[in-house]
């Protein structure tokens, strides 16, 4: 191999290499985030809520400065909710120790039947900083109305008394208080985390 | 005997040796499995994969000492709304498919707990059937 060859093919591996670690180190940072779910583009202050948890009283200005993640369920739930609060823990399990920023919060749609103490010990086995809230029904109704969350009382079997159907999205409220992303029911713990990431900033 | 005639019978013979040695004749449960939580919720669900038999059948039924009643349901999902049905003519299991019960979908459904739901147990779960046997499984029981 002449000289110049030897130049021209250690310029086009130099090249090669720059151009790689462009592509998968640099380039990433200037893309816009991809969100996985509906963004909500202007700043709507999330709608104000005060509900009781086992621990006090629980206001959504209590959380001004941090993320909070608001989700809609009832203790009684076996499949949706728990896949729903294992995967927020499992999100902040990936956002790591940012995620002391972020509260996870649960409304009860089933106020007839969870209690703050039932709630308590329900969201905390899936993760002890997580906070269960009820209230009475018409103020939960109130709530959940503003955020646009329909649940509904369907009757069960004997066995199972009735069962509530309900609005399944998570909801993520930005540092502002402003209502900003509603994930669907469906998505990884990846996606979220990513998503919760953003907003952390 | 003509050649088409060996020909024919060989390949009688071949198709019924087939059918013969295919999937098991037997209904089989793969991975059941039970979401871990705590007895303040007051329901369990149990999750599993069935592998159909010989012919078509269906899970009627299931019965667990860890819960008063067991019933058979599916998360329907409708425009991001949550609804839990119950199924009481149970699930089809059929013959040479599966039946697969996962979380957000197909699932059985155990009401009021009579235990812990921890985390590394084993919770019997005895499935019933239309026509073939009754099966009783142990449930592994993990995070979600």
């Amino acid at each position: 191999m002449t000289r110049t060859t030897k130049i021209i093919l250690s310029t086009v591996a130099g090249v090669v290499v720059l151009g790689l670690i462009a592509w998968f180190f640099v380039l990433p940072r200037f893309q816009p985030h991809v969100f996985h779910g509906r963004v909500i583009q202007s700043n709507q202050t999330a709608p104000s809520l005060e509900l009781q948890s086992a621990d006090g009283t629980v206001r959504l200005s209590d959380f001004e400065g941090e993320v909070v993640v608001l989700y809609f369920g009832y203790t009684f739930c076996p499949d949706v909710c728990p896949i729903t609060l294992a995967k927020l823990d499992r999100a902040m399990e990936i956002i790591g120790d940012d995620a002391e920023d972020v509260n996870v919060i649960m409304v009860s749609v089933d106020p007839q039947r969870d209690t703050p103490e039932m709630l308590k010990e329900y969201v905390e086995h899936f993760n002890p900083d997580f906070i269960g809230v009820t209230g009475d029904p018409e103020t939960i109704d109130r709530v959940a109305t503003m955020y646009g969350v329909y649940y509904e009382a369907e009757e069960g079997t004997e066995a199972t008394g009735y069962l509530v159907n309900h609005t399944a999205t998570v909801m993520v409220i930005d540092r502002d208080g402003y209502l900003k992303l509603v994930l669907p029911f469906e998505g990884t713990a990846e996606e979220v985390a990513s998503d919760i990431e953003y907003f952390l900033g | 005997m003509t050649m088409k005639t060996v020909a024919a019978c060989a390949i009688a013979a071949a198709l019924l040796a087939g059918s013969c040695s295919s999937a098991s004749d037997e209904i089989t449960v793969e991975d059941p499995w039970g979401r871990a939580s705590p007895m303040v919720a007051a329901s369990g669900a149990f999750y599993m994969t069935i592998n159909g038999g010989a012919e078509d059948d269906r899970l009627v039924a299931a019965e667990s000492a860890a819960c008063g009643t067991v019933e058979i349901h599916e998360t329907v999902m409708q425009d991001d709304v949550m609804k839990m049905q119950h199924l009481p003519d149970g699930i089809e299991i059929p013959a040479g498919g599966a039946a697969v019960l996962e979380p957000g979908g197909l699932h059985i459904m155990c009401i009021d707990k009579l235990q812990d739901f921890t985390a590394g147990s084993t919770i019997a779960v005895t499935l019933e059937f239309e026509k073939a046997a009754s099966q009783t499984v142990e449930a592994e029981i993990r995070e979600g």
